[in-house]
């Protein structure tokens, strides 16, 4: 690993982080080169949901298709998807670290960080060596509002870090956007309140490219689905809600060894989203649905 | 004076021809055994004295020195009592025992003469057919599994002088019950267990528990507490199908060896359901104990089902212990000098709640887990453990809809039939192809599905490969030759991350 090191009168230097009442004199660099590219951050819980996971995937993801670079906090959970999410779709992104560049916080995301390493940049202002101590976090997430033009939130309870991110980022005089979630899921707490308080409600990324105004011109047409008679057949069956196994079998009237197998090459096909307890739903269509 | 008795010391599963030779020389009266006795062979002498003089025969005041051989061979159990008294007797010359030198004997001797009942009487019959003796004299109550030895003759004695009466004048003893063998038992037996019939729903943890049972697969079983994991476990065995005669005996055999068989019942009947607790010990599981070591849980359930209810409960210790018998269906226990291997040929059922708060799994359940407690709490399986493991399947905790709405799975008798069918033609499909079927046997097509399948998961090269064992199980219940795509992806269903990170 080799890391760099940039002052505030370096090129690189994101210029929107300079606009913050206290920028970082100096920020530790490894991976590609910042670029001037509007960047957005989306963060969250470190204990999403799979419904908050799946959503910052597929936000960072179709974010980053359209040339937005996706800054998070390499944390568990929501941050981590929004990383995975902009990898997957081949576009930049930026983890701010509250440790030095060598410690790899959570040691679990050591393979993340390699990746966003060898696809993005990872920064931080702590010096390498310095160890992921709990006061470091919301002085780091100060970095992450400053250097975006906008702040998507998730998931996260209404103490929670990914909270300070919105509300710096709202001082800062940048978008705040709010993922909804079930009214009487704990994590989509904090969201909610900040639609209270004035953030966009984000339910697509059209949505915030359109609140930003930089929409993107609309998709090709999708190639209709040729599905085999039994997929069809449980396509028909299923829901957004989660249904059991049992159910989808009988309500498609077949076998359950059927529906199971037909299940699982639905899944392959991104069609269906298995969920936990054994229950099965349609799955959230990017591009699709709309 | 001397003389020699024939009999057998168990080690392991196995019972080992040990000659009994008593002294009877000059010196203060005394009686001692030597041959590595263990406390309770040590402890035989004032038995088999009071047991000797109790059947009103008399005691050589003189010393006595019995030797267990060959010496070398660690001695444990009680079986040598009724050898050392019949010895002792026939050194001292106080009876003629023209038939001592054809019979082998074993036996526990109560302080009034009476025999009890022994470990290991199947696999003691079984050695002395295998010496060539006539026949074995053993204690009345351990005569029902004895007699399931063919080609021996065994003759249950109730009390000391029963058995000398025996061996000086050939009298049989009274009441010698006839003999039953293992197929006339095992066809009067009717499979008493509770039925598969009382489960509702839970589809996919029923349609996984029938492919295990005719491929002989692992199943997990991963749901909230309630929600029916241990019901359907407890009805496992009566969807296997009846225990053929030699599996019967295999099994009859491991729970003689541990002492476990009953008086009335000779022979295991039905397929054994085991479930230890996981507090229980290492040995107790795996096998093990002093200063020989004895079957565990795991052997007592050969040829039926162990159930392991909080698999993540249990020690690292027995979860790592149980790779080998789960590959081989044999565990190997070492211990000191002794290694003996108990065979341990199972079904695992094993089960786990997904993570350690009450509420979760439910229709409406969150986790409430710390992150860090709850991959503390995953992580108690290893992943070579999980990876033997073929079917995995969640069991959701069904909603008050639900429960009503769905209908009693199919009769295990239903299911037993099919899994029969089952086996009976992967037996046949053996007969014309290969033994075993793995990546390698499958065809083009179905492997570029496979491999398409699996690309975005880390499955190891076992892991793939007990896939395609499961898919051909699949294929098996359908009775179809050919893997499909079908039966591939069905099988991807239980072989996913369920216990993955959600």
């Amino acid at each position: 690993m080799s890391f760099r090191t940039i002052g505030r009168r370096d090129r690189e230097y994101p210029a929107l982080l300079g606009e913050v009442p206290d920028p970082p004199q100096q920020l530790w660099l490894s991976g590609l080169a910042l670029d001037q590219s509007p960047a957005l951050a989306v963060v969250g819980s470190r204990k999403g949901t799979r419904y908050g996971l799946e959503a910052a995937f597929w936000l960072a993801k179709e974010l980053a298709l359209s040339g937005v670079t996706i800054v998070s906090g390499l944390a568990k959970g929501i941050d981590g998807a929004a990383h995975r999410g902009a990898l997957e779709a081949g576009g930049r992104t930026v983890a701010v670290l509250g440790s030095g560049l060598d410690v790899c916080y959570p040691a679990k995301h050591r393979d993340l960080l390699a990746q966003v390493e060898c696809c993005g940049t990872v920064i931080s202002e702590y010096p390498p060596g310095t160890r992921p101590l709990p006061h470091h976090f919301p002085v780091r997430n100060r970095i992450i509002a400053g250097m975006s033009m906008g702040v998507v939130l998730v998931e996260a309870a209404p103490a929670g870090g990914a909270m300070i991110t919105a509300r710096l980022a709202m001082e800062f005089g940048r978008e705040v956007f709010a993922v909804p979630g079930a009214v009487h899921s704990p994590v989509s707490v904090g969201p909610h309140l900040l639609v209270r308080d004035g953030a966009r409600l984000a339910a697509s990324a059209d949505q915030i490219l359109e609140d930003l105004g930089m929409l993107r011109s609309p998709d090709p047409q999708h190639p209709p689905l040729s599905l085999h008679p039994d997929e069809a057949r449980v396509m028909g069956v299923l829901e957004a809600e989660p249904l059991l196994l049992d159910l989808i079998a009988r309500r498609a009237g077949m076998p359950v060894s059927t529906a199971a197998a037909v299940l699982v090459k639905l899944e392959l096909q991104s069609l269906v989203s298995r969920r936990p307890g054994g229950r099965y739903a349609t799955a959230v269509q990017p591009g699709r649905s709309r | 004076m001397f003389a020699k008795v024939c009999s057998v010391g168990v080690v392991g599963m196995d019972a080992r021809p040990v000659d009994v030779e008593i002294d009877i020389g000059g010196g203060l009266p005394d009686f001692h055994v030597v041959g590595l006795p263990s406390a309770a062979v040590k402890e035989a002498p004032r038995r088999v004295r009071a047991a000797v003089i109790n059947s009103g025969r008399k005691w050589p005041s003189r010393k006595v020195t019995a030797s267990l051989a060959p010496g070398d061979l660690r001695k444990d159990g009680v079986l040598f009592d009724l050898p050392l008294a019949v010895g002792v007797l026939a050194a001292f010359g106080e009876i003629k025992l023209p038939a001592l030198a054809r019979y082998g004997l074993v036996g526990e001797l109560a302080l009034d003469g009476s025999l009890r009942p022994i470990r290991g009487a199947l696999a003691a019959a079984i050695a002395a057919r295998d010496q060539g003796w006539e026949g074995i004299v053993l204690p009345r109550e351990n005569l029902p599994e004895a007699s399931l030895v063919t080609g021996i003759r065994v003759i249950g004695a109730a009390h000391l002088s029963e058995a000398l009466d025996f061996l000086a004048e050939g009298k049989v003893p009274q009441n010698q019950p006839s003999r039953v063998s293992a197929s006339q038992l095992l066809g009067s037996s009717r499979y008493a267990g509770p039925d598969m019939g009382d489960v509702r729903g839970q589809a996919q943890a029923l349609r996984a528990l029938e492919i295990a049972a005719a491929g002989s697969h692992n199943v997990l079983l991963v749901g909230p507490p309630g929600c029916g994991k241990t019901m359907m476990a407890q009805r496992m065995p009566g969807i296997l199908p009846p225990l053929t005669e030699q599996d019967a005996i295999e099994a009859t055999r491991v729970w003689s060896v541990a002492g476990m068989l009953s008086p009335e019942q000779a022979l295991v009947v039905d397929r054994p359901f085991r479930a230890p607790h996981h507090h229980a010990s290492a040995a107790a599981i795996i096998g093990g104990g002093h200063p020989l070591p004895r079957p565990g849980e795991i052997s007592l359930a050969h040829r039926g089902v162990l159930f392991l209810d909080e698999l993540p409960l249990f020690s690292r210790l027995v979860l790592e212990a149980l790779r080998q018998p789960l590959e081989e269906g044999t565990i190997r226990v070492v211990r000191q000098a002794t290694r003996v291997q108990f065979p341990a040929s199972f079904c695992l059922v094993a089960a786990a709640n997904p993570c350690m708060c009450p509420g979760a799994g439910g229709p409406a359940g969150t986790c409430l887990c710390q992150p860090g407690r709850l991959d503390a709490y995953r992580s108690r399986l290893s992943g070579p453990l999980l990876d033997r493991i073929d079917l995995q399947v969640e069991v959701p905790r069904l909603s008050q809809d639900e429960l009503f709405d769905l209908e009693p799975a199919e009769s295990s008798a239903v299911i037993r039939q099919r899994v029969a069918a089952a086996q009976h033609f992967r037996r046949q499909r053996r007969e014309l192809g290969p033994g075993t079927f793995g990546l390698a046997d499958l065809p083009a097509a179905q492997r570029r599905f496979l491999r398409l399948a699996t690309a975005s998961t880390d499955d190891s090269a076992r892991g793939v490969d007990r896939l395609v064992k499961v898919a051909r199980s699949i294929a098996d219940l359908e009775g179809s030759n050919e893997i499909a795509d079908e039966h591939l992806a069905e099988a991807l269903q239980y072989r996913r991350p369920v216990w993955a990170a959600p």
